[in-house]
């Protein structure tokens, strides 16, 4: 099966709320609703999880990932988008495009 | 990645940092059945409220709870239960219930997946109306759970049939596994039967003799984990269990009605109250949970000199119910470590207790039975479990 292809950065992540998942020694663990599947996330995959409320843009969670690991922005966001398409493809995000004003607003 | 090295990994670290992973939470000791076997006051003697609990589960999920079983007595008794399991989706843990199921409806088992219950396990006794009904004494009870058995499968709920072995339902166990084989349902047998709460040792008459129970629990029902680990996976667990007992205290726990935590719901000793100290404190700081915490299997000194240990499944709630030693042996442990040893081909077994001549029962008193272990412990046998 090939890879989903990455998000749009404009592309509102939210965490599906039928998925359980916790935070233990700094790992993120989350549990597909789907297929019962327990799924464990590096630190960079575990913050960006976090992030994923609705409320921030793949292209701003990637600015804060860029911040918090020291990577470069290009890097950050091409991660990011990867890993959003790749969650969503597991059902464990949904993905929400932001509206036409934000997208414009860049 | 392979769930079972992650959840390996995750049970790893929460035992490293006593996360308190699983909680096995009561909501109420109120129960529409009467079970011959229970172990429970069905009185309401003061049940935490709505509030009490939603403040509870806030401060579980902060410590990093995961897995979060809800069950009682009867969990559908509450009528503020869909509250209670709302509150606790939205703080995303991932929820089992253990019920009788008489109170669901195919609404309810909507409901149920709707707010995203993965996973739920009901009590069933036989595949004969006439004998669950008997071991509930609830007339009807049979029908009502096998129907909201199905309404919870049908919105695909993972539907586990839980049954607990005594003498009234040893003969007819198989049926039970084949009618969950019929349903696309798991199935499980749990032979552990205690004292009631109050002291009352009468539910020990239904409990079966290990050499009752040495043939069934040798079905490969009783240890079948969904994959091997890897090796690596193997040895972290091996490194993060070594010298403890079990995980009781270490990243799992009981929650009474009343607020009282427990290491265990099979180990009698109440550690602290959350209407009296936040969860933190007593998960932390409770002296009694530190001393079950500080238990290492190399201070069973009785254990430890044990001939056929290897043999021996000793549960340390069990152990200390029986009389009130954290590291003391278990009477129920030893007979079923000396009938095990037997069936391995161990002459003469002699566990601990009976070694210090404080085991009652006699190691052979039943040889009809005992021959009866040995036939049925042939590979053939077993291949027919």
């Amino acid at each position: 099966m090939s890879a989903p292809q990455p998000v749009l950065a404009s592309v509102r992540p939210v965490q599906n709320p039928l998925a359980a998942w916790r935070e233990i020694d700094g790992i993120v663990v989350v549990i597909s609703p789907a297929d019962s599947v327990l799924h464990e996330l590096n630190p960079t995959a575990g913050f960006i999880w976090k992030h994923a409320t609705g409320e921030r843009t793949t292209e701003e969670i990637a600015r804060l990932l860029a911040d918090e690991f020291e990577v470069d922005a290009a890097t950050a966001l091409a991660d990011t988008r990867e890993l959003i398409a790749e969650l969503a493809a597991k059902k464990l995000l949904r993905t929400e495009a932001a509206s036409a004003a934000e997208v414009s607003r860049g | 990645m392979a769930s079972a090295a992650v959840m390996d990994r995750l049970v790893a670290r929460s035992l490293a940092r006593n996360a308190p992973l699983n909680v096995h939470f009561d909501v109420t000791y109120r129960c529409n059945e009467r079970c011959v076997h229970c172990y429970l006051d069905h009185s309401d003697h003061g049940e935490m409220t709505t509030a009490e609990i939603k403040r509870v589960l806030a401060e579980l999920a902060e410590a990093g709870t995961l897995f979060l079983t809800f069950s009682g007595g009867e969990i559908f008794l509450r009528p503020d239960f869909f509250e209670l399991l709302a509150c606790a989706r939205k703080l995303r843990f991932d929820v089992t219930l253990k019920t009788n199921a008489l109170l669901i409806t195919e609404e309810r088992a909507a409901q149920l997946r709707r707010l995203g219950v993965r996973r739920i396990q009901i009590s069933l006794y036989s595949a004969d109306a006439a004998i669950h009904d008997a071991i509930t004494k609830v007339p009807g009870s049979f029908a009502r759970t096998l129907e909201a058995l199905r309404f919870c499968h049908a919105q695909g709920l993972l539907v586990k049939i839980s049954c607990p072995l005594m003498k009234q339902n040893i003969a007819v166990w198989r049926e039970v596994q084949a009618l969950a084989d019929l349903l696309g349902v798991t199935f499980i047998m749990d032979p552990t039967i205690t004292p009631m709460m109050d002291g009352n040792r009468s539910t020990l008459d239904m409990r079966l003799a290990a050499s009752e129970l040495l043939p069934v629990m040798q079905a490969p029902v009783f240890d079948a984990p969904a994959s091997a680990p890897a090796k690596a996976e193997d040895a972290e667990m091996a490194a993060a269990f070594d010298n403890i007992p079990c995980s009781a205290g270490h990243n799992s726990l009981y929650i009474s009605p009343y607020g009282d935590i427990y290491p265990c719901v099979q180990m009698p000793l109440p550690t602290g109250n959350l209407r009296e100290k936040s969860f933190s404190d007593i998960w932390f700081g409770s002296p009694k949970m530190l001393r079950v915490r500080n238990v290492r299997e190399s201070d069973l000194a009785i254990c430890n000199d044990c001939d056929i240990r290897q043999h021996c499944q000793r549960c340390p709630g069990l152990a200390f119910m029986e009389d009130g030693d954290l590291g003391g042996p278990s009477e129920r442990a030893c007979e079923l470590a000396e009938a095990a040893a037997r069936i391995a081909g161990v002459r003469n077994p002699v566990s601990g207790l009976r070694a210090l001549g404080r085991l009652h029962t006699t190691s052979n008193s039943h040889p009809a039975q005992l021959v009866h272990i040995a036939a049925l412990s042939t590979p053939q046998e077993r291949e027919s479990l």
